[in-house]
């Protein structure tokens, strides 16, 4: 006797296993010769199949009339949700660029600095400080060697008593204009 | 003398050309399995087909509704799908076949423990609706029995109603029933046997 029969409890276990032909050999041949020996044993082996037959005779009888007519719809269904499932990782695998794009953020104060920068220069060009009204340099004040770049420019712009009196304060020493300024030298 | 014996007896298991394993030239499951997990959409609807007809009528026999069962026949193939690379057929008495209806049990059970006592109060009103509605039964004159089987199958404990449902709709071996339930092979041939004496009862009346 195999251990799987040793194991069954009871005699229903041990004609269930042998009804359904999942007894190893050995212990079939074995229940057969219990069979063989016990009338009661092989009534109750009758009855355990009339009741089977009679369970599988119901189920399929029902089973036979049940409608499955959507079935093919069903199948088409489940598939195209398991295509779809299937291909939902790739998809976000292979599009990743559209989705980590780094989106440009603007702080919140630079909206009013920049309405105040344009608002100045929309004053700026309205008034009279712009730099359109600066006189126009003259085309011989610049030629094209650096070297050679006339002290006269500067009278073009500075009204003569200005510019001496400008003069005057660098000859002097004030360091107006002079080397030292420590502001430049920075 | 002369033995019913086990090869010649009539096993309580879907027989037919509706059976998973007689019905259509599939190729193996394994085969199908590996090709799915390749990403071969074709592999994928193949075992569906093969599956279709016991899987669905297995889980509307379990929850005893049939658009709900088609609903977890769904579920539990998209799980199957999410699960597919730890699925290993060497790890799995009764390999993809007995996976696949262990994850439509649990998708079953879970419909249950989630939807408990709305459960109850449905088949209350049901009992009640049943009752009261001579003319619906009338008219699904041609269903009659299957009604009949459906009530006879509400009225078996939940757990004999999972051995015998899987008996005859997967055509697993007891003994991977017992595993995959996680009891053992006494206890689901226990199971087994009093939800046919219950079941035949309950037809007879």
């Amino acid at each position: 006797m195999s251990n799987l029969l040793h194991e069954l409890e009871n005699n229903e276990a041990i004609l269930l296993m042998y009804l359904a032909g999942e007894l190893p050999e050995e212990d079939r041949v074995e229940v057969e010769q219990m069979l063989a020996n016990d009338p009661a044993l092989r009534a109750e082996l009758a009855e355990l199949t009339v009741l089977q037959d009679g369970v599988t005779g119901i189920m399929e009888r029902v089973d036979a009339k049940s409608d499955l007519s959507r079935r093919e719809a069903i199948v088409r269904q489940v598939s195209r949700a398991l295509t779809a499932a299937r291909l939902q990782p790739l998809r976000t695998e292979s599009a990743p660029a559209e989705t980590a794009r780094p989106r440009l953020r603007i702080a919140w104060w630079a909206y009013p600095i920049a309405i105040a920068a344009a608002l100045l220069v929309g004053i700026m060009l309205l008034s009279d400080n712009h730099p359109m009204n600066l006189p126009a340099p003259q085309s011989n004040q610049f030629v094209d060697s650096r070297d050679s770049f006339q002290p006269q420019a500067t009278a073009q712009i500075f009204p003569d008593d200005l510019e001496k009196e400008l003069i005057s304060l660098n000859s002097e020493g004030t360091g107006l204009f002079g080397t030292g300024s420590p502001d430049l030298d920075r | 003398m002369t033995l019913m014996a086990g090869k010649s007896s009539v096993p309580l298991t879907k027989p037919g050309p509706t059976h998973p394993a007689a019905e259509g030239n599939h190729p193996p499951d394994a085969l199908l399995v590996d090709r799915l997990r390749l990403g071969e959409a074709a592999a994928g609807e193949s075992l569906v087909r093969k599956y279709y007809q016991p899987l669905v009528r297995y889980l509307q026999r379990l929850v005893g509704n049939e658009q709900l069962a088609e609903e977890l026949h769904q579920q539990t193939w998209l799980s199957v799908l999410e699960h597919l690379g730890r699925f290993d057929a060497r790890n799995v008495s009764g390999g993809f076949k007995a996976w696949l209806f262990r994850i439509a049990t649990n998708k079953a059970n879970d419909h249950w423990r989630s939807a408990g006592r709305e459960k109850a109060a449905k088949h209350g009103l049901k009992q009640i609706t049943d009752e009261t509605l001579p003319a619906a039964d009338f008219r699904m004159e041609g269903s009659e029995q299957e009604m009949k089987l459906k009530r006879a199958i509400e009225q078996l404990p939940e757990a004999q109603k999972q051995v015998l449902m899987l008996r005859y709709y997967s055509n697993l071996k007891f003994i991977e029933i017992a595993e995959m339930i996680g009891c053992p092979l006494n206890t689901a041939l226990g199971r087994m046997h009093k939800a046919m004496l219950k079941l035949k009862e309950l037809m007879a009346d």
